[in-house]
């Protein structure tokens, strides 16, 4: 077991330093640099940059030297946990994540419990009544959870409360008064005021992705032997199906869960956009955006120790989850 | 036919010990209404599309001044025919903006099969003749028009002909390669799967939504926008079919465990023979049900990219161009015509979904 | 200081200006009837506006004296009585600033106001503030641009050559924090931050009508001198220009060069002033700079930074130091605190304004256009105006004259072609679906506001300009392009070689929505005429470097921005960048005298780096980079201007260069009822200017005056 996990974890800096090496040739493959964005703004609003200006910046951000060089630039910075600048920000990249990933972190885990808790529950029951009324009720209604686009069913749900509801606080997450008082039970209200939207929207559209995965996944699992043998023993119906059949159903669900621990980061980027919550999705979106190569490529870091990590965690869980999986 | 229904229904639960595999799942797939319902639906849905300029009046790109987000128009009967009612345009200079006051005392009759732009059906043929018309300087949006004044039936149906098709192939790729590689490294396991784990966790670190900015950004000046989106969609199916390779391997690894592998092992059975008999058709339920997904998600997906400014964009054509034009306060608020394309995404998605359901269905036939 | 050579010319020029006020002599462009648009509705919004100027330069306003009894907001008063703050009295400099505004009335201390913006990148967030306060400026634009006046600085002084100019600031200024200020933190800013921090470089407005950067003289604490090495008459109007002081690492971030920093303060983070720094320092002192992000830094400005989220807003805070009081002698401003709130999606912003969660809203600023007044207008307990652009084309397009390929850039060096092209575009349609019926057709000019189309033979000049090839005309349009030999074979116009002509229509794949209608629209009426044109959306951030290097073909999503007089932002007239619609011939330009000029000569121009190419002798380019030279640096207001109109003249004569659509439409702008001083479009001084940010938008109308009618309702 431990020369399984040092084994993943070498292959995990390998990976992470091949990518390093990929994503920055990536990134830095278009023509044009972040500062021709700046440059940009800058004119379309009427200003000017020099040509002297435009050099100096080059150099200040190591712009003008040769590909090799200016990764290994970076690479030193990254090994002495110094990200590098953000040069549309104009902010080290680590206090610019660090900033964000509170709300981050609550959007998504909210998104994630809600997903399990929903989907879980709702697909077992579909698959367990099949082809009743109620499962073809919850059918369509999921279909049509997958079917709508997130940013439009994020923008109609924000114009309802405002215009129909009459709420006041949407977008964001907090009202201007909360912003920056302590934690208070108004604020708390206030924050839930402003939660359920978002939260309304990823169970919609991500929870029925899952529940339909669930209801597959059962599907499947209930032809087993061994849950045939578990009914033909006369064991309770509830006992077969949570003990034995959700159990193993769970197994390409935990896999995915894996490759979902990116998202802890980069996910609900869409439904962050449109609802105004100030989480680090849209702030790599952005960075990739203008080509702020600095804040692009720790986002594109994080992101694959996380992926990395998760799927070392998925096979760990898979094991521990059913018996049948060896790790060697 | 009448008696047949009884007659099959009979037959089938005698003979399902007998009868082919794929008999069986058409069988189990005609079972589901919902299904059936969902490929009529899409029949239609993609006969439009390929009739889209025969059946939509005006040219898609063509902007009209004077009807500039004209509501879809008002229909009346006059002198024994479907008519349109004449509607003057009028700025309201508080609101900055055009109202189009119906006067159904002038009106003009709709002509079938007139003449009006010309246009290639398929791309081949041509022709000028459309299923409606309004003669005169009468105009007729049956869906309203968009802020250029354009008509939004003939873009809606431009529209399905990209938003229908592009994304479809990359989807089958993703599926074959992600299907084939999954069963792969899950049956072997040891070095092949070793390799195969890293290879899939290098592609799944790769970053898509770079991936998209740097293809859009590396590719020609001047290529046609839908020609771009489907070349990236292509490239992105190379290193799409992680995902499910992943989920198949997981599937794979629970049945390698299983008796009957170990037995027709045992019995001497060749490791292609056992993958193609016995592990491919056992994951064969979980790829339909994910490849069957993909083809919706492809959709979603490209409306999704629209929004953030990396799939289509305009002048471009596609339901993710219209969704995200409408993407927009006012459009909620007043212009609510202007959502009608929105209706007919979740619509086919969920056709495509109530398809692939049906699908997951039949390929378990025993269940 | 001042050489005596009689009454110097401006002195004569700023006296007269003394007696003239009150005079107000109608614009001479006013006659905007005859742009045969005929659209009846418009004029409610549109009106070309009236300007002040009483004769023919920029108009130079006096400080005004104040001889009353200071007055201080309630909250600094009981501090004053704890012994926290010292009084009034000594908080304000001497004179104090007293705002010269006409329709300003006395106000009331007090509340807090929401100001919001729609930017990812949280630059907007403290942009919107930064030209909204204008602190730091020594010296201010008023009129919209058609007056400077004194600001920081009480009065200025040339010397007779045009190579000196003293500025006097108020004597007794103060940081924010209480410390005094000094010329010492304008020299600390030019000696010890420019050419030492990233990418902070002397800008233009610094330096000589040569190109050499300015030497600074301190004469005493509140005096300074700024020495040219060659006349540099347009010095006042570079002081003028901009809020002054940018937070942005690349120093001018969109909002213009700064011109100081509290050297109190910042020195102890400046490696020159504490040598134990590591060698990063610098990047530390990119945060310690930005005087909105970090509350320890000073300002001078009408509120202080408070608070800072990234990506959400920014607060600030009444500066109990602030130079400014009204007539009335109240120290300003009078609302206690400000916040800008950023909202990611421009459409959460929409419905944030719909729901009064935004006290003012500037809608130039945040990128609210026309079609949104449909949505907003109804928004309860708000007023919608609208201030004037001053923009001389709106969206306009135009193409890359050093494209690569030999074949097109011969045709967009062909004035027969241009002025066909610009004839085939169907302008009504734009003005009536992009701008609703607001605004004047046009060919495409400078600003109608800029100061040389008011005097001489100026409006004649725009008049012409302004409808030279602004009709549309298919037939003409067809004709000239086949005189040209560009005949129709098959469905399309071919090169007179027979090769095919494929048009692209360029923008950023991100642009303005009206902007990419406004290139779909220019699309379909090309295509009327034959030509195949097609839009073509190009990514962003390559945007920039392939068209310095004639890579693509047209910009379709620009908007002339230029100042209040076209020599001070020149660059549309004149190439003098890499970036507009000859970008190598202005690389060219720019390069002259550096180091680089005429570097990599043996390579071909579109291989170069930085890609150059020299004008060629005789051409347009030429004629207008020479007449800018002689322009810059000629002392007598007069002929300066009639070299601009010469320089306009080869514009006529050889372009268009650059096409507009509408000129002057107007900006939508809202503000809550009771918000008061603020200035409605015929309140302003020529029904506003608000595009060029050289003028700073907001900043001009002297925020820091604005009050609420019941401050207790706005805590």
């Amino acid at each position: 077991m431990l020369t399984y996990l040092a084994r993943r974890l070498g292959y995990m800096i390998i990976l992470l330093w091949v990518i390093s090496i990929v994503g920055f040739w990536l990134i830095n493959l278009p023509p044009g640099t972040a500062l021709d964005i700046k440059i940009q703004q800058i004119e379309a609003q009427g200003g000017t940059v020099s040509t002297q200006q435009i050099q100096a910046l080059e150099q200040a951000y190591g712009l003008n030297l040769p590909l090799p060089e200016r990764y290994l630039q970076w690479m030193g910075g990254v090994l002495h946990g110094n990200f590098g600048q953000s040069i549309v920000f104009g902010q080290p990249v680590a206090s610019l994540l660090w900033s964000r990933i509170a709300f981050t972190l609550i959007i998504a885990i909210t998104g994630l419990i809600m997903a399990w808790l929903v989907a879980v529950p709702i697909g077992v029951y579909s698959a367990t009544h099949r082809y009743t009324m109620p499962d073809y009720v919850i059918t369509a209604l999921q279909f049509i959870g997958v079917a709508v686009p997130e940013f439009l069913l994020a923008l109609i749900l924000l114009v309802f409360a405002a215009d129909v509801l009459g709420q006041h606080n949407i977008g964001g997450l907090f009202s201007a008064q909360y912003q920056n008082s302590p934690w208070s039970i108004g604020k708390i209200v206030d924050f839930l005021g402003h939660l359920w939207i978002p939260v309304v929207v990823i169970a919609i559209t991500s929870t029925a992705w899952q529940s339909r995965v669930m209801r597959a996944n059962m599907l499947d699992v209930l032809n087993y032997q061994y849950v045939q043998t578990a009914r033909a023993k006369g064991v309770r119906e509830s006992l077969v199906i949570w003990k034995h059949a959700v159990r193993n159903a769970l197994h390409p669900m935990v896999m995915a869960l894996g490759t979902q621990l990116p998202l802890l980061l980069s996910g609900e980027l869409v439904v962050s956009i449109v609802l105004n919550l100030p989480s680090d999705g849209p702030l790599y979106y952005e960075a990739l955006q203008n080509k702020d190569m600095y804040l692009a490529m720790a986002f594109l870091m994080v992101t694959a120790a996380l992926l990395v990590l998760g799927n070392l965690l998925a096979d760990l869980g898979l094991a521990w989850l059913d018996p049948r999986v060896r790790l060697e | 036919m009448a008696v047949a229904i009884p007659l099959e229904d009979v037959a089938k639960v005698q003979d399902v010990g007998q009868i082919s595999q794929f008999t069986l799942m058409r069988r189990r797939f005609m079972q589901s209404k919902l299904s059936l319902f969902g490929i009529v639906a899409l029949a239609i849905l993609y006969a439009m599309a390929i009739l889209a300029p025969f059946l939509a009046p005006y040219d898609p790109t063509a902007p009209d001044s004077s009807n500039i987000l004209r509501p879809p128009s008002t229909l009346a009967f006059a002198n024994g025919s479907l008519s349109v009612c004449g509607q003057t345009q009028i700025l309201n200079p508080r609101t900055l903006t055009y109202h189009y006051a119906p006067d159904c005392g002038k009106s003009q009759p709709l002509t079938l099969f007139g003449q009006g732009y010309s246009y290639k059906l398929l791309g081949i043929i041509p022709a000028n003749r459309h299923l409606f018309e309004v003669n005169g300087n009468y105009k007729i949006y049956l869906l309203g028009t968009d802020e250029l004044g354009r008509d939004m039936l003939a873009r809606i149906l431009k529209g399905a002909q990209v938003s229908l098709t592009v994304g479809v192939v990359a989807v089958i790729i993703t599926t074959i390669v992600g299907g084939l590689l999954g069963t792969v490294s899950g049956y072997f396991g040891g070095l092949i799967d070793t390799v195969m784990q890293r290879v899939i966790e290098f592609l799944l670190s790769m970053p898509t939504l770079a991936l998209w900015m740097v293809l859009t950004a590396i590719l020609p000046v001047g290529m046609p926008i839908v020609e771009r989106y489907f070349l990236i969609t292509l490239i992105l199916a190379l290193i799409g079919w992680t995902g499910l390779a992943r989920q198949v391997r997981g599937k794979v690894m629970g049945y390698k465990a299983q008796d009957y592998t170990s037995a027709a092992r045992l019995s001497g059975a060749s490791h292609w023979r056992i993958i193609v008999q016995h592990l491919v058709p056992n994951s064969f339920s979980h790829i339909v049900a994910v490849a069957a997904l993909g083809i919706p998600a492809a959709i979603l997906a490209e409306t999704t990219l629209s929004f953030l400014g990396l799939g289509m964009l305009p002048p471009a054509i596609s339901w993710g161009v219209l969704l995200e034009e409408m993407q927009k306060v006012q459009v909620v608020e007043q212009d609510t015509w202007l959502m009608i394309p929105a209706a007919l995404v979740v619509f086919a998605v969920t056709c495509f979904l109530l398809i692939g359901d049906g699908l997951r269905d039949a390929v378990d036939p025993y269940g | 200081m001042f050489e005596k050579k009689g009454i110097e010319r401006r002195d004569f020029l700023r006296l007269s200006a003394v007696m003239a006020a009150g005079t107000i002599v109608a614009a001479c462009g006013g006659n905007s009837g005859n742009s045969g648009s005929g659209g009846s509705s418009s004029a409610s919004v549109t009106q070309r506006g009236t300007y002040h100027i009483t004769k023919t330069d920029v108009e130079y306003i006096q400080d005004i004296a104040f001889k009353g009894t200071l007055k201080e907001s309630p909250q600094l008063a009981s501090m004053v009585k704890a012994g926290q703050l010292p009084p009034v009295k000594q908080r304000v400099p001497s004179p104090p600033y007293v705002e010269p505004m006409e329709w300003l009335v006395e106000g009331k201390y007090g509340g807090s106001w929401t100001w919001v913006c729609s930017d990812p990148t949280d630059q907007q967030t403290s942009n919107n503030l930064i030209n909204g306060m204008y602190g730091h400026s020594p010296l201010r634009w008023l009129h919209d641009g058609a007056a400077i006046g004194p600001f920081m600085a009480h009065s200025w002084t040339w010397n007779s050559a045009f190579t000196q100019l003293t500025l006097h600031f108020r004597q007794g200024l103060k940081w924010s924090d209480g410390h005094a200020w000094s010329v010492d933190d304008i020299i600390y800013w030019w000696e010890d931050e420019i050419n030492t921090l990233p990418g902070w470089v002397a800008s233009q407005e610094f330096r000589s009508s040569k190109g050499t950067p300015v030497t600074m003289a301190k004469v005493d604490d509140y005096t300074l001198r700024l020495e040219y090495d060659a006349p540099t008459p347009l010095a006042v109007d570079f002081v003028a220009m901009w809020a002054k002081r940018g937070t942005s690492s690349i120093n001018t971030g969109g909002v213009g060069p700064q011109m100081m920093d509290p050297k109190h303060y910042l020195s102890q983070f400046h490696i020159k002033y504490n040598p134990s720094l590591p060698s990063t320092w610098a990047t530390d002192y990119m945060q310690k700079v930005d005087w909105l992000r970090n509350p320890d830094n000073p300002t001078m400005a009408a509120w202080k930074a408070k608070d800072y989220k990234s990506g959400q807003y920014i607060t600030v805070e009444r500066n109990p130091y602030f130079w400014a009081i009204d007539k009335w002698g109240n120290q300003l401003p009078y609302i206690d605190e400000l916040t800008n709130e950023n909202y990611q999606d421009p459409n959460s912003m929409r419905l944030a304004i719909q729901q009064g969660k935004a006290d003012f809203v500037t809608g130039d600023q945040i990128g609210l256009t026309l079609s949104d007044v449909s949505t907003l207008s109804s928004t309860q307990g708000m007023d919608l105006w609208y201030w004037d652009s001053g923009s001389g084309t709106a969206s306009m397009y135009f193409f890359n004259r050093d494209y690569f390929d030999e074949n097109y850039r011969n045709l967009f060096r062909n004035k027969t072609f241009q002025q066909a092209m610009s004839l085939a575009y169907n302008r009504d349609q734009v003005r009536k679906t992009i701008y609703f019926e607001q605004g004047e057709i046009t060919t495409g000019t400078m600003s109608p506001k800029a100061v040389e189309y008011h005097v001489g033979q100026g409006p004649q000049i725009f008049e012409q300009w302004r409808t030279q090839y602004s009709k549309y005309d298919l037939t003409k349009a067809g004709q000239m392009l086949d005189s040209i030999g560009v005949k129709k074979n098959g469905q399309w116009r071919t090169f007179a070689d027979g090769s095919p002509l494929k048009i692209l229509i360029q923008y950023a794949s991100n642009a303005n929505p009206a902007d990419i209608n406004k290139c779909q629209l220019l699309a379909s009426d090309w295509q009327k005429v034959g030509i195949n044109a097609v839009d073509d959306p190009v990514q962003p951030t390559s945007r920039l470097t392939l068209w310095g290097q004639g890579q693509l073909m047209t910009y379709c999503d620009w908007e002339v921005g230029d100042g209040p007089n076209c020599l001070t932002y020149v660059n549309w007239l004149v190439p003098e960048d890499n970036q507009r619609w000859a970008p190598m011939e202005g690389e060219w330009f720019l390069l002259q005298g550096t180091p680089q000029e005429g570097q990599q000569a043996n390579l071909s121009p579109w291989s170069r780096n930085p890609a150059w190419l020299q004008p060629d002798a005789g051409g347009p380019v030429e004629k207008l980079q020479a007449l800018l030279k002689q322009a810059v640096s000629n002392t007598d207001f007069f002929k300066r201007n009639s070299m601009v109109w010469e320089i306009m003249k080869v514009h006529m004569e050889e372009g268009p260069f650059f096409v507009g659509t509408v000129a002057n439409y107007p900006q939508v702008e809202m503000a809550k009822t009771d918000l008061k001083n603020v200035p409605r479009q015929n309140q302003t001084w020529t029904g506003g200017f608000t595009n060029p940010w050289t003028i700073v938008p907001n900043g001009k109308y002297s925020p820091w005056t604005w009050f609420w009618e019941n401050p207790s309702q706005h805590s």
